[in-house]
């Protein structure tokens, strides 16, 4: 997971080990999913990750694909993207309110 | 990994049935993200695993260094900053990293410039490649930093239609 700071709130989630490569296909205005490519760079049902722009703000839970499997950080249980997102999000902003 | 295991022996016969009345599986059991990374610290570790090169990391600090640094002009006479630290969250991206000149090349062939949330904009690219055409974007704050770009499927370009139209070449 890599998120640069609130001075450029783009959240990233990969999977582990993710494909050496993969492709952006565009889901809404601020989220991207990214998916393993083939052999001729056409991509796969095989999902490497997604991007969302704007995280700190984010609040269309309800809009994010529907990926049906579950994410994991080191040391903690696997939850449903929107859980984990949304967790994440309230360290995030508490981190940024710190920074701030 | 856990691709083996059952969601009920991860997480707990109740809170695997709640997960499954919600329609989540175990399907694919969990990708294993790593722990919160910064952008150069995934690089840094990318390169360790074989993943990425040093040399293609290298090549992408030298652009910087020699032509980056002072901003990228896009088409409307707008200089979009990328700092170092942009640059290494740009370069996280495989399809920037292999070729960094990208950067450049997407906001050099910036074509539309389409609102987005809180005062960000899309830029939206097009630019030949080694006789390809290529789409994609780049999103640009409201202080004009390059937040993320990428390269996208022409077909995906119609997705952004509904996005106020602020300038076209």
């Amino acid at each position: 997971m890599i998120w640069p700071g609130p001075q450029t709130d783009v959240l990233k989630v990969f999977v582990e080990p993710t494909p050496d490569d993969w492709g952006t296909e565009v889901y809404d205005g601020d989220i991207v999913i990214f998916r393993a490519l083939d052999s001729r760079g056409e991509p796969t049902g095989e999902i490497a990750g997604l991007e969302i722009v704007g995280f700190l703000d984010f609040d269309r839970w309800e809009d994010l694909p529907k990926l049906d499997i579950l994410w994991q950080l080191p040391g903690q249980k696997p939850l449903p993207l929107d859980e984990l997102l949304r967790r994440e999000q309230r360290r995030l902003r508490a981190q940024a309110r710190e920074v701030a | 990994m856990g691709y083996e295991r059952s969601l009920a022996e991860i997480v707990g016969t109740d809170e695997a049935r709640r997960w499954w009345e919600r329609g989540v599986t175990q399907r694919e059991l969990p990708p294993i993200a790593s722990g919160a990374e910064s952008p150069r610290e995934r690089i840094e570790r990318l390169i360790r695993e074989g993943k990425m090169t040093r040399e293609a990391v290298d090549r992408a600090e030298y652009l910087w260094y020699e032509r980056w640094q002072r901003g990228i002009q896009m088409p409307n006479g707008e200089v979009v900053s990328i700092s170092l630290d942009d640059l290494y969250h740009l370069l996280v991206d495989n399809r920037i990293w292999r070729k960094p000149e990208r950067i450049e090349r997407i906001l050099h062939g910036v074509y539309e410039l389409r609102a987005t949330r809180e005062g960000r904009r899309r830029a939206l690219s097009r630019w030949d490649e080694e006789g390809q055409s290529l789409v994609g974007y780049a999103i640009i704050s409201g202080d004009s930093h390059a937040w993320t770009m990428h390269i996208i499927a022409e077909r995906d370009l119609r997705k952004y239609r509904d996005e106020e139209l602020l300038w076209s070449q």
